[in-house]
């Protein structure tokens, strides 16, 4: 019996990272991007993952230090990089929030609003855990 | 895929076989999608991180088949790039698809008034990708 409940807490614990994953990116587009795999090689999205994981909490370091700076140019590039390759991924909320801050930075009569910036940050923790959980269930399937 | 007069679908990957590509774009991810999609059309992908680099290239090589630039570059950005091509009578042939997330029309003008043949706005999927880059190998500037 016991093992029983272990079992189900087990499955309730995947159908929350699905749910989870399912709210924070967009995995249609993710499979979309399927269709770009070239046979035989690592898992192209898998290495997506990675790349965006690794280049994301750059450009946002980037973005509060540009910020800091009042580089309004750079810091309207920054946000227009990232919304780019976070739309291509689907990852959440992200491109919204970038194209916030761009137009914020683009136009120099307002100030960069602070609160964007944070929640483009806590934005970023939802979708690296949805990104984690994704490529979790990737290689796992793969290691099967 | 693009169809031919009996609108069959037909394979770039037979006429692009081995064709060198230039890739410019200084997001990794983005960089990695188009390799990816190139080398699945058969493609030989030679890429670049800036618009610099792409330049200091462009000057000694132009056996290139295509070229995608993103619009947006450190030292260089993509028009740039494009405008400089057109300047020289060995790199005019090369059709250019330029890559952006700007949704401003007049951004696109601009490209095309440079003389980007192509223009793909992100989010783009790769069907996408694919689809307009075997428009751009058929494009008569190739």
């Amino acid at each position: 019996m016991k093992e029983h409940g272990n079992h189900e807490l087990r499955d309730d614990n995947k159908i929350h990272d699905a749910e989870r994953t399912a709210r924070s990116i967009d995995l249609s587009v993710l499979i979309n991007l399927e269709e770009a795999q070239v046979d035989g090689e690592p898992d192209l999205i898998v290495e997506l993952i990675d790349l965006y994981l690794d280049e994301a909490p750059r450009r946002l370091a980037e973005m509060a230090a540009l910020l800091a700076q009042r580089d309004w140019l750079s810091l309207g590039r920054t946000a227009h990089s990232l919304k780019g390759c976070s739309a291509v991924l689907g990852a959440g909320r992200t491109p919204q929030l970038c194209a916030a801050v761009e137009q914020f930075a683009l136009d120099n009569a307002h100030p960069v609003n602070l609160d964007v910036l944070h929640k483009l940050q806590e934005e970023f923790v939802l979708v690296r855990e949805a990104f984690l959980d994704e490529k979790q269930r990737r290689t796992s399937i793969q290691g099967q | 895929m693009p169809r031919n007069e009996r609108g069959q679908e037909v394979s770039f990957t037979i006429t692009t076989k081995g064709s060198r590509v230039l890739v410019a774009d200084d997001d990794p991810i983005i960089r990695r999608l188009i390799t990816s999609i190139l080398k699945r059309a058969g493609c030989t992908p030679v890429v670049v991180t800036d618009g610099r680099e792409a330049y200091r290239l462009l000057q000694t090589d132009s056996n290139f088949k295509a070229a995608i630039f993103d619009m947006l570059m450190p030292y260089l950005d993509g028009i740039d790039i494009i405008r400089y091509m057109h300047s020289e009578k060995r790199l005019m042939r090369i059709p250019v698809m330029m890559i952006t997330s700007e949704r401003d029309s007049n951004v696109m003008t601009k490209s095309f008034a440079a003389g980007a043949t192509f223009f793909l706005a992100k989010p783009f999927t790769s069907h996408q990708l694919q689809t307009t880059l075997g428009m751009l190998f058929n494009s008569r500037t190739a």
